[in-house]
């Protein structure tokens, strides 16, 4: 869809999709890059499409102290007729040149029907991908803008590029405008990139796939005026996630050509120019001279590598390199090498002349670009001179310099700690062994809210305490029943009995006797039942205590009660 | 049959704790004999063949040694960086490896102010300084606990120590993001050939000479995106170069 000339002049022509159908209007852009057309383009006349002018629009770029402009003329298609139909030949005229983009080609389908894929919201939002060319060279730049069109709509995400064969730079921030489509009025995202094709032939760029959330007006159902006037008053739009794509656009890579490719050619393509200087022009041998050289230009700036510089004679380093980018894409800047070489013999008489070789891809042949040579005086040096990179002054100092190591130094022989080559803070053992600290302060944590939770509260401390105490009184009052033993069996159990009973009606144990069933507190929370059993047991050991012994199974019996009122009484 | 037992149990523990030592021991010992009579390759292959039962900083300096003298610059430099990564302190190490570095004649990418500070100890002992704290806070912290009046009058005994505890960890987790993320890589190959793109008919954009140290950005398919001290970028087949972080 484009068409160029040796001055970077280009004319490109894109519709904004292909498929349309009967009465859908599709924008034709016809952009001029570098020129304003000398006159208005002439638009074939086609039967079945209606072409109508849709106005202009014109963007200024400034990089570098260059200036890029692009003016753009855009055109509604209206399909009257289905078919399909290629729209040429669009010729824009700029004095006596005459430019001639590819044909497009646009198919229409009958009136009403959809393309597929298309769910009705292509009038709402869509998306375009812009190469900037569709003809280049392997290693050329092609700039790349993917256009997203929208009405009104949420949560747009990154355009996501398929570019197979292509090396692609990621996006910068995009530009934000508006443009007007027939009565519509759209918001356009514009997402700058760059692709460097990295092999020939046809290759594919795109499709691209975009989502975002569009806000659409929700479908006017007929209302009946006895309804309620206010209905779908407020919720008149809903939103919808949609799943943009554009199409691929087929790209002719062609191959770097071989005839006339330039020794020390490294790959370069773009548009550049050089500049060099070396300093000092006055040395003595062993000394530095700085030589500097900085590529300026159009292209993959900071892929930008300098041909070794080995001339016979001098000793060279590998130069320090620093870029500096005019745009945010890095298509436009300078590139500086700082290259330090050391002349070895005074019998030189110059720096040798510079050459940068580089692919052209607009006028489509190898350049090389030069510089130099540059007249040297080379002084002999009165004893042979170590080697110096400049800024490296060699100053006499307090301390004395260790002797240069001519070797490496030699093996150890004792083969040291052993270990494991995990660094410690990956291994399990670690995290395992580092953790018993850890659940040795939570367990003393959890320990100490327990310890402050009994001290802050009598009542559980006293629960806690007679529970252990009837555990222990229980087990006593197993071995003295199966020892026959009364009277302490008897002693026991009025001991157990009163701390239960202290419990229960939250009053001291000591004291307390038979006649606490009377209590108007037992009254309260003791049944009749159980206070009788209570009054059974007190009586029963009060006999005891004067009546001798009592047989083992008697004193089960009474063991048995009590373990009953412990656990009424709980 | 006591003693039997005891005599299985002891040759079971050296079988599991001690037995890949010894073998890396024997291994080591081999490898300096042969380093000795001027066999540097078969040398660098028995130190080699010895790392995978444990490593030592002195078992690496003599593997990068063994590289060096077989005419392999960068593997000795990727030998030599790791044996600074267990001794960061050693002065024999660095100073081979500064000498291995001349050698090549390029010129190492520019460590930030940061790397340079936390490399002057080692990832194993960044990891003991800020357990140590940790553990210290975390037995104070359990003892204030079990008894709660021992520091009320001392509030400094459990503040210093979780200062130190916090700046321990934080230290560490630095130290742990510059070692696990360090893509540094050499080059391990006579001439290596720099593309301008991930690919095998990518025009060539330099070679980069044995030795050459770089870092990595990104890696596509068997290619690594590379940037060299100077600040040449390119892609790199991966095979020419040696991870130090693999």
């Amino acid at each position: 869809m484009l068409a160029a000339n040796a001055l970077g002049q280009q004319v490109s022509a894109s519709l904004d999709r292909a498929t349309t159908s009967v009465g859908e209007s599709v924008t034709l852009s016809i952009v001029c890059t570098d020129f304003t057309p000398s006159s208005q383009p002439a638009m074939p006349s086609i039967p079945g499409l209606r072409i109508a002018s849709a106005g202009t629009s014109r963007q200024f770029q400034f990089a570098n102290g260059k200036r890029t402009s692009s003016y753009t003329l855009n055109y509604q298609v209206t399909p009257l007729k289905q078919g399909n139909y290629s729209i040429s030949p669009i010729q824009v005229r700029l004095d006596t040149r005459l430019f001639r983009p590819k044909p497009l080609k646009l198919r229409v389908l009958p009136a009403g029907q959809r393309p597929k894929n298309d769910d009705g919201l292509s009038q709402y939002a869509f998306v375009r991908l812009l190469p900037g060319k569709t003809e280049a060279y392997v290693g050329e730049v092609i700039p790349l803008e993917i256009q997203l069109h929208y009405i009104d709509g949420v949560n747009v995400q990154l355009p996501e590029l398929t570019a197979d064969g292509f090396n692609v730079a990621s996006f910068p921030k995009h530009k934000q405008s508006r443009m007007q489509k027939g009565n519509r009025i759209y918001q356009v995202l514009t997402f700058q990139t760059a692709a460097t094709p990295l092999k020939a032939g046809e290759l594919q760029l795109g499709p691209v796939k975009q989502s975002m959330v569009l806000r659409v007006r929700k479908r006017q159902s007929r209302r009946s005026p006895f309804n309620d006037p206010f209905d779908g008053f407020f919720d008149r739009y809903q939103q919808v996630s949609v799943d943009l794509e554009a199409e691929a656009q087929a790209i002719t890579v062609k191959p770097l050509p071989s005839a006339g490719r330039p020794a020390g050619f490294n790959g370069a393509v773009g548009r550049y120019t050089m500049q060099a200087k070396a300093s000092p022009l006055e040395v003595t041998v062993g000394d530095p001279v700085t030589v500097n050289i900085q590529l300026s230009g159009q292209g993959a700036i900071e892929s930008l590598n300098l041909p070794k510089l080995d001339w016979p004679g001098f000793k060279s380093y590998e130069p320090s390199v620093t870029t500096k980018k005019d745009n945010p894409l890095g298509l436009l800047g300078t590139r500086a090498f700082e290259q330090v070489v050391i002349p070895e013999s005074d019998t030189l008489t110059e720096v040798p002349r510079i050459e940068f070789p580089y692919f052209d891809p607009v006028a489509g042949r190898y350049r090389v670009l030069a510089n130099g040579p540059f007249p040297l005086k080379v002084h002999p040096g009165d004893q042979p001179v170590a080697p110096v990179v400049a800024g490296n002054n060699t100053k006499e100092t307090e301390t004395p310099e260790p002797p240069p190591q001519n070797d490496i130094l030699t093996i150890k022989h004792h083969l040291g700690p052993l270990g494991q080559a995990t660094p410690l803070l990956a291994r399990p053992s670690y995290w395992l062994l580092q953790s018993i600290p850890l659940l040795l302060w939570l367990g003393a944590l959890a320990w100490r809210r327990q310890a402050n939770a009994l001290a802050s509260n009598p009542r559980l401390r006293r629960e806690r305490q007679v529970a252990g105490r009837t555990r222990a009184g229980l087990a006593k009052l197993e071995t003295l029943a199966e020892g026959g033993e009364g009277g302490r069996f008897h002693t026991e159990l009025a001991e157990v009995l009163r701390e239960q009973i202290g419990l229960r009606l939250d009053i001291p144990a000591e004291g307390i006797t038979g006649d606490i069933v009377h209590s108007p507190a037992a009254h309260r929370q003791i049944s009749e039942a159980l206070r009788d059993d209570i009054r059974r047991l007190f009586t029963a050991s009060d006999q005891a205590s004067y009546a001798g012994s009592q047989t083992t199974g008697e004193l089960k019996a009474h063991l048995d009660l009590l373990k009953k009122l412990i656990h009424a009484l709980k | 049959m006591i003693r039997l037992r005891l005599q299985l149990g002891l040759l079971a523990g050296i079988h599991l704790f001690g037995g890949s030592g010894l073998a890396s021991e024997t291994q080591f010992e081999k490898a300096n004999r042969l380093y000795a009579t001027g066999q540097f390759a078969e040398a660098a292959g028995l130190y080699r063949s010895a790392t995978t039962n444990g490593v030592s900083a002195n078992l690496l300096f003599n593997l990068g040694n063994a590289h060096f003298k077989s005419g392999q610059l960068g593997w000795a430099m990727a030998a030599y960086h790791r044996s600074l990564r267990l001794d960061p302190r050693n002065p024999e190490t660095a100073a081979n490896l500064r000498f291995a570095r001349e050698q090549s004649n390029t010129q190492p990418p520019q460590l930030t102010m940061r790397q340079r500070w936390l490399r002057r100890l080692s990832i194993g002992e960044w990891t003991t300084i800020a357990s140590a704290a940790v553990t210290l806070w975390l037995l104070l912290l359990t003892t204030r606990q079990l008894k709660p009046g021992l520091f009320a009058t001392r509030p400094l005994w459990i503040r210093l120590p979780a200062v130190g505890a916090v700046a321990g960890v934080s230290l560490l987790a630095l130290a742990a993001a510059d070692h696990f993320l360090d893509r540094r890589a050499f080059v391990i190959t006579p001439m290596a050939v720099v593309r301008n793109g991930p690919l095998e008919e990518s025009p060539e954009s330099f070679k980069a000479p044995d030795g050459t140290e770089l870092r990595v950005h990104d890696r596509k398919g068997g290619f690594l995106e590379i940037e060299t001290g100077l600040g040449q970028k390119g892609w790199i087949h991966s095979g020419n170069v040696e991870l130090l972080n693999p």
